[in-house]
Formats: structure tokens, C-alpha cells, sequence
């Protein structure tokens, strides 16, 4: 309801409520069509006609929506302040409102025109300077968005069935023996193995699930248990049971996840708020998920351009001077602070960027912070930074023809991926340069060499290919260490969007109000940062059995030597 | 240790003095430039950190804060007395604070990479080598904890149990616990595998035939065999640690010194005044960097970025070196 929190004065009947809901888009026509009467009134004057009585200080601000940063006019505004100095105004055609109050905490009501959410907040007044408020409303039609189930409910129950059916395949897979011994069945080895793995993957994100709650939600409620007295749900009321009693703490644990699984399974994730956008969970990850993929291509593409001739290289010869130097550099690049080596790159780049573009700041160019700044959106992005038709913000510039930001684009997402191929590719070539040494004291390489093959056929060609599914294994095994520094990066570019920027503003933000916390409101059912660790994790181990698999097929020894 | 032989009577043949054992450890050493260059590398900042401890004695635990410092524009930097310059977010002596913090750094990046890779490689070593159910638990266990980039998840674990730790302490160990707990599936995996390739080897099954027990076989021949595997992840293991410990102090201040509306600061350590080599560096970079384009205050960040890296390279050269030294000598693996 638009105005469950609001009171507006005179009290009327409800009809009258009505009455005036309806007037008031009208009200605002007619104020937008008097611009002139509109700008007659100032923001720092005092909306009481009575003149402010000494010791009182007027507060200013402006109300917009959160959605699209356009002002909204004809908002109630009451205020009380901590000595029953009471104000009650409404917003003008720019959004803009004051009210007169004393130092100290100040409580405001916005009693919002339909279509819009109204909110209550606590600012605290100082006496010296108050800078003008900044009060987003949200339509309610996100609202509406946020709090019914989601298609993720069907893709849920998609992946049951998937499950069930696999392990259906695999149960019902007739175990016969051949006279050799040999398995039969309806699947081979090499499909029973896969299928074994998908069947793992529910079951390994349910446990995570768990882990995720326990330590999420359900400790952080007994600890302040532990200080209460009552173990209450977050937002709900004190419960009856003791917190020291252990049934109290199951029913508890137990009636706390079934909840906190549903909403998670079913797209409830509350709202999310980054910087000064407040707006539903499910909107930053669709609107910025095509950012970081777009980012993970150039940095797997950059990533595997170096990795894959520098580890041949450098592994082909234990000890050599390039084996030395690439262990050293990238431990050094490895220890150095991802920032510091971020704020360096950056620096390399901004002096000639700006002299050949001139003003451009570097890095902020797809944000909604850049577009602020400079005038405003482009009409084919929206508030959040997210481009259509795509959602790719290259492919969207391509489509519509704009050079300067497809180079933009493209120049910022070339420094973070070898930024992030630097970080990465460290950490990969420590695991893979001991298997490249390894084939190259393998008999087959001596015996080649024994005949005269050249050395460097024997490295690009023979264990070249030869270590393509080691390699893919060792990619599979550093999938968490890659995507951990795509999430930094994408972080440390401030206003970058991206879900590594979701993530660390997510978990920051959790550890000043507390995990478990419905800390953004009664939407916020879920905290953001568990659904991102869960996505997370199904990515890795989806791409880790992707490289499994991959690998065993390129190379069936593999398959071999585990059985073995 | 071997007895020591009697003046004038017959040397018994088969015990070795100590000289000779030690020399006949040198020798074995002393090709190995890694392992001596790290053991110096990590021995240097045993000393500095035994010195520290003496010098500072029970205050250690806390950097002064000096206002003058902190209130200046630019921190004061390089000079002597104050030899790494000054730290303007914090207000206190780079130098000192390093000096502070290498004990503590010490124990604690020590700590988690001890218990974290002991724990791994004898779980690992164990699930390979006996299978059955305990290898089904060390997997299934390994497998949920690897799906998480550990830096957030140790943080999803820090944060969740820290209402439930007394107020005012130092909760460090807490974090160390949970980082090896987070940390020894990466040591028990390969060293699994590794365990699991040696079961079935000619010096395994030639042990079993000995007689060798089951606890024997698995300290005396296939530890020692599976552990190399295990050694590259502990220079990786480094960043991970700084990672959290450097990052999330720094993040809250992004931008160039102005706080961040996007991102709040996590700290790891009691307080900002804590000394601790990441949080010192997270804390330096903040205020190093007051505008993107100019590299004042140096100093601030770039003498701790220097004892992480010291550090990590010294860590790097020892696991080399035992790789080298676990190696059967003379003969590539």
C-alpha cells in the first residue's frame, strides 16, 4: 500500500483518501504546467508561513525515484523532530521539500503518490551545517516484482526433475559383466562417470546452502540471543523458548531455513543497495551479470594467450633463467595487492588516455555515476548502467554505432582483464610448470629427441598438444582463484558494474549491520551475498566438471589412472 | 642422538657423531640454494621478530598514534628516527609499525599455514591411502569447501561466528582457525591423489610385505612421497591471507580517500592501531593515493607491500627447496 505508513492531515473518511489520490496526479499536472508559480518557491525557504521561532533550523532535501532519478512532486512530507517540534509539508514540482526542526535526530515520513512506496527515515540534525537530503521513493511496481516468486521457482524445479531423471539412469543402468569382466550397461564408463558428477551438484550446493544459513543466520541469531535473552527472527517478535534450550534452538534452526531456502530457491532476494541506487536484487544481477561475462571473456582469452606458451616454455626447462624469472614475477605480481597493481595500470594509462581523449574520465565511462555527470543517460541505457537490446555493453555500442563508447568500453575492459590475466595467470602457471616438466622428461619426448626431432617441435608440438587436457584440468582445479580475482578487480574499479561489485559491497555492507539482519527492509528477505556464493559455487563446479570431463575425453589415460 | 664414544675405547662401528651428521646434512643442503635462500629469508624475520618482541615488550600490541601525523596534509615522510616514513590515515611510524607487527604476522600466517597444510596433507595422505569412508568424507568435505573462493568464504565464516565471541578480545585466532579450516582442502586434494597413486606402488606393497602397519606405512613411505604436490599451493596461500587482510581495510576508503559509498571497511584486527602488515599496508594505500594521478605518500604503502612480498618470496623459495630436497635425489619424479 502506498500509504500504510502515512497519516495525511485532515483525517477524512476514506472516500475523501480516494478523492485525493486521484486529485493528485492532476495536482501535479497542474503544477508541472505552471513552472514559473513552481520556481517561486525557493528550497531554503521555510514551508510554514509563521516564521521559524529562534534555535530552529530548516532542513532541505529532495525526493526522486530510485528507479529513474526523475523528481516526484506532491510527496507528504511529516517530520518530528526530538522536541515535538512538529512540520508537515509537500514536495514541489523539482521534489524539493524542507522542514524546520532542532539539532538532534529528526524522524521524516514521506507519504508518497500512488505508484510509489512511501518510507519513513531518522536523519540527525546538526546545528553547524545540514547538507540537503537525497530521499529515493521506490515504485511499487518493483516492489510488486520482488516479492512475488520468480521464475526461478520453475528453474528450481527444472533442476529437481534433471536430477531425478539422472539419478533414475544411473539406478536403472542394468550392472551386467561380460565374460572378460568388463562392466555393460546402458551407460558406458565414461557416461556413468559424468552422470555421477551431475547427480553430486544438487546435493554439494544443498550443503553449502546449509553451511551458508548456519553460519549466515542461524549463529549470528544466538549470539544476539546470547544478549536479548529470546531467540527472535529477524524483524519478527521475541519467541517464547529460552535460547540455552536446545529444542527452542532446532525449532528454531529448523522453521529459520525452511524459509530462508524457499525464499533463496525462489527469487525472493529482497532489494539490494549499491552506492545510492536501492533497487530489487534480481535487477543489479540481470543488469550487470553481462558485464562480468563480457570481462571473463577478454580475461580467459588474455589469460590463456599468456599462459599457455609461457608455461610450455618456461616448464620445458626446470631452473632456467626464464623458469626463474616467471616464478619470481608472478609471486611478486601475486603478493603486491591486487589494488596497488589496479591504481599503477590505471595510472600507466590515464596520462596518455587523456591526452590523446581528453576529458574522459578513465574507468567510469558505463557507469550510471559517469552518466550523471556528464548530462545524463544515453536513451539506450538505463538507470542501473545496464544497455539494451543485449545487455552486453559492447554489442549494444556496436548496435548502436557509438564509437567513442565501444572504446571506451573496450579499452577499460582490455586494462582489467591483463590485469586480472596477471593476477591469474600466476597462480596457474605455479600449478601447471611442474606437469609440462614432467612431460619433458617423459620417455616418449627422449625417444623423439634420440631421433633427431628439433627441440622446439618436441615443445610446441608433441607436449604442447599432449598437456592441452592437464591444462584444462589445472583450469577446472584454479576456477575459484580466477573468479575471486575477477570479483576484486571488478570491485576496485569504484562504480564499475559487474557482480564482483555486488558481492564486496554486499558483504561490506553486512559487516556494519550485522549478517542475518533483514537490513534493507521487510522485502529483504534473503542477504544477497549467500545467493551470489551460491551462483558462484554452481558456476565452479559446473565449470570445473565441464574441464573434468573435457580433459577425460582429450586424454582417456586420465580416466585410467584414477581407476588405477 | 648417538652416544658419544669412549676416549680410549674401540669406536663402535655404526653410530655417527653429531659433526658428522651435521655435515652430512650440509652437504645435502648446500645444493639447494631455494631451501637455504628461504629458510635465510624467513630466518631474518624471525630475528626481526624476536627483536621486536624484546624491544617492545608487553605495549607491542599497540602503534602510538601521533596527531601531528595524522593531521598533516601529505604524512611526513622518510627521515631519520622514523626511517619508512609515516602513515596519514593512522598517524603513527611505518617502521615501528612493521617492526610490531612481524611477531604477530609471524604466528599468525605461520600458524594458518601449518595447521592448514598439516591437517590437509594428513587427510589426504589418509583418504588415498586407506579409501573407504574416510576417503568419502575427506572428498565430499573438500569438495563443498573448495567451491568457494576462500577469501570470501572465510569472511562468511568470520563474520558469522563473531556474535557470537566475547566483545573487546582479540579475535585473530578465531580468524586463523577458520582460515585452516578453510584452507587444508587445497593441501589434501593433490596429496590424495598422490597417496592414492602410491598404495598401489612396488616400495608400498614391498612395505605391507615387510610387515609395516598400517600407521608405519602411512608416516614412514607415503607421506614423504605425496606431500610435494601439496608444496606449490603454500606461496598461494600467502595472498590468499593478505588478500583478506589487505583488501577489505582498503575498500572501505576507495577513491582516493574519500569513504566509499559503495563498499565499508572490514577490519580483521582488533583495531586500526593494531599492527599488522596487511591492514598496515591496506590502511597506507588509502591515504597514499589523494588523487588518481599523483603518487604522494609513497612511503605509506610501499615499505608494507615490501614485508608482504619479502615474505611470500621466502615462503616460495622454501617450498621449492622442499620439493627439491623430497625429491629422490639425482632422478627426476
Amino acid at each position: 500500500m502506498a500509504d500504510r505508513e502515512l497519516r495525511p492531515r485532515p483525517r477524512g473518511p476514506p472516500p475523501l483518501r480516494r478523492l485525493l489520490r486521484l486529485a493528485l496526479p492532476l495536482l501535479l499536472l497542474l503544477v508541472l504546467l505552471l513552472p514559473t508559480a513552481a520556481a517561486a518557491r525557493s528550497v531554503g525557504a521555510p514551508a510554514a508561513a509563521g516564521g521559524a521561532p529562534p534555535g530552529e533550523l530548516v532542513v532541505v532535501g529532495v525526493v526522486e525515484d530510485q528507479y529513474s532519478g526523475q523528481p516526484i512532486a506532491g510527496v507528504t512530507v511529516d517530520s518530528l523532530g526530538n522536541s515535538l517540534v512538529w512540520d508537515n509539508t509537500t514536495t514541489d514540482a523539482q521534489g524539493r521539500f524542507s522542514v524546520e526542526t532542532v539539532p538532534g535526530p529528526l524522524n521524516l515520513r514521506f507519504g508518497a503518490p500512488s505508484g510509489f512506496d512511501s518510507l519513513r527515515t531518522v536523519v540527525v540534525v546538526s546545528n553547524t551545517s545540514n547538507p540537503p537530503l537525497t530521499i529515493g521513493l521506490l515504485p511499487q511496481a518493483l516492489l510488486n516484482q520482488v516479492s512475488g516468486a520468480t521464475d526461478a521457482a520453475w528453474e528450481a524445479s527444472a533442476l529437481v526433475g534433471a536430477v531425478a531423471v539422472g539419478v533414475g539412469i544411473v539406478v536403472a543402468a542394468p550392472r551386467r559383466r561380460t565374460a572378460s569382466g568388463a562392466r555393460i550397461g546402458l551407460l558406458s564408463p565414461f557416461g556413468r562417470y559424468v552422470a555421477g558428477r551431475l547427480i553430486l551438484i544438487p546435493f554439494q550446493l544443498f550443503a553449502l546452502l546449509v553451511l551458508l544459513y548456519i553460519f549466515g543466520n542461524f549463529l549470528p541469531a544466538l549470539g544476539r540471543a546470547s544478549v536479548s535473552g529470546c531467540l527472535a527472527a529477524p524483524g519478527g517478535s521475541c519467541a517464547t523458548c529460552l535460547p540455552a534450550a536446545l529444542s527452542c534452538q532446532v525449532s528454531f534452526f529448523g522453521s529459520g531455513f525452511v524459509g530462508f531456502a524457499s525464499n533463496l530457491l525462489t527469487g525472493n532476494w529482497g532489494l539490494a543497495s549499491i552506492g545510492a541506487l536501492r533497487l530489487p536484487a534480481v535487477d543489479f544481477l540481470t543488469w550487470w551479470l553481462p558485464y562480468s561475462i563480457e570481462l571473463a571473456v577478454f580475461a580467459l582469452a588474455i589469460s590463456v594467450a599468456i599462459a599457455y606458451p609461457l608455461g610450455l616454455a618456461a616448464g620445458w626447462q626446470e631452473g632456467s633463467p626464464l623458469d626463474r624469472g616467471t616464478r619470481g614475477t608472478s609471486l611478486a605480481l601475486l603478493l603486491i595487492p591486487t589494488f596497488l597493481v589496479a591504481l599503477f595500470l590505471v595510472l600507466l594509462v590515464f596520462q596518455p588516455w587523456n591526452a590523446l581523449f581528453g576529458d574522459s574520465p578513465y574507468g567510469l565511462l558505463p557507469s550510471p555515476g559517469w552518466f550523471v555527470a556528464h548530462g545524463g543517460f544515453l536513451p539506450w541505457i538505463g538507470v542501473g548502467g545496464q544497455t539494451s537490446p543485449t545487455g552486453f555493453p559492447l554489442v549494444d555500442g556496436l548496435i548502436h554505432g557509438d564509437g567513442a563508447f565501444v572504446l571506451d568500453v573496450l579499452v577499460k575492459n582490455l586494462l582489467q582483464a591483463a590485469l586480472i590475466a596477471a593476477i591469474y595467470v600466476g597462480i596457474f602457471f605455479r600449478y601447471v610448470r611442474q606437469s609440462v616438466a614432467e612431460a619433458a622428461r617423459s620417455i616418449s619426448i627422449r625417444a623423439a629427441r634420440s631421433r633427431g626431432i628439433p627441440e622446439s617441435t618436441l615443445l610446441w608440438r608433441h607436449t604442447g598438444r599432449r598437456l592441452i587436457p592437464v591444462y584444462l584440468l589445472t583450469f577446472g582445479m584454479t576456477l575459484p582463484a580466477y573468479l575471486g580475482t575477477q570479483a576484486l578487480v571488478e570491485a576496485m574499479f569504484n562504480d564499475q558494474p559487474g557482480i564482483g561489485t555486488i558481492l564486496f559491497s554486499e558483504m561490506t555492507g553486512v559487516s556494519q549491520t550485522g549478517f542475518g539482519y533483514a537490513h534493507l527492509g521487510p522485502l529483504a528477505t534473503g542477504n544477497l551475498y549467500q545467493v551470489i556464493i551460491l551462483f558462484l559455487a554452481l558456476t565452479l563446479l559446473l565449470g570445473n566438471l565441464c574441464a573434468d570431463v573435457l580433459a577425460r575425453y582429450l586424454d582417456p589415460t586420465i580416466a585410467a589412472e584414477a581407476r588405477r | 642422538m648417538s652416544a658419544p664414544a669412549a676416549p680410549d675405547g674401540p669406536e663402535p662401528v655404526a653410530t655417527i657423531s653429531t659433526r658428522e651428521r651435521l655435515g652430512r646434512l650440509w652437504t645435502r643442503l648446500r645444493p639447494n640454494g631455494s631451501l637455504l635462500a628461504g629458510l635465510a629469508v624467513l630466518a631474518a624475520f624471525g630475528a626481526i621478530g624476536i627483536a621486536a618482541l624484546l624491544w617492545y615488550g608487553p605495549g607491542l600490541d599497540v602503534m602510538p598514534y601521533n596527531p601531528a601525523w595524522a593531521d598533516a596534509p601529505v604524512a611526513p615522510g622518510p627521515a631519520w628516527g622514523r626511517w619508512f616514513g609515516t602513515d596519514s590515515t593512522l598517524g603513527v611510524d611505518v617502521f615501528g609499525g612493521l617492526m610490531r607487527a612481524t611477531p604477530i604476522d609471524l604466528a599468525l600466517v605461520g600458524g594458518i599455514l601449518l595447521s592448514a597444510s598439516l591437517l590437509g596433507v594428513l587427510l589426504g595422505a589418509s583418504a588415498g591411502l586407506f579409501g573407504g569412508a574416510l576417503d568419502g568424507a575427506v572428498v565430499g568435505v573438500s569438495d563443498l569447501l573448495v567451491g568457494v573462493p576462500p577469501f570470501f568464504f572465510v569472511l562468511v565464516l568470520y563474520l558469522g561466528i563473531q556474535p557470537l565471541l566475547p566483545l573487546g578480545q582479540n579475535d585473530l585466532p578465531w580468524f586463523g582457525l577458520l582460515f585452516a579450516l578453510v584452507l587444508w582442502p587445497y593441501y589434501a586434494r593433490p596429496v590424495r591423489a598422490a597417496a592414492q597413486r602410491a598404495r598401489s606402488a612396488p616400495y608400498a606393497e614391498s612395505a605391507r610385505a615387510a610387515g609395516s602397519g598400517p600407521t608405519r606405512l602411512l608416516f614412514r613411505h607415503v607421506l614423504p612421497n605425496s606431500v610435494q604436490p601439496a608444496l606449490a599451493q603454500l606461496p598461494i596461500d600467502v595472498y590468499n591471507i593478505f588478500f583478506v587482510l589487505t583488501v577489505f581495510p582498503y575498500l572501505g576508503c576507495l577513491g582516493g580517500g574519500a569513504p566509499s559509498a559503495v563498499f565499508k571497511p572490514i577490519s580483521i584486527v582488533p583495531s586500526p592501531y593494531y599492527p599488522e602488515w596487511g591492514s598496515l599496508l591496506g590502511y597506507g594505500a588509502c591515504y597514499g593515493w589523494s588523487l588518481l594521478p599523483s603518487l604522494d605518500a609513497w612511503w605509506s604503502y610501499v615499505f608494507p607491500a615490501a614485508f608482504v612480498v619479502a615474505f611470500g618470496l621466502g615462503v616460495m623459495l622454501l617450498s621449492d627447496g622442499l620439493f627439491r630436497l623430497l625429491s629422490v635425489e639425482g632422478l627426476p619424479r
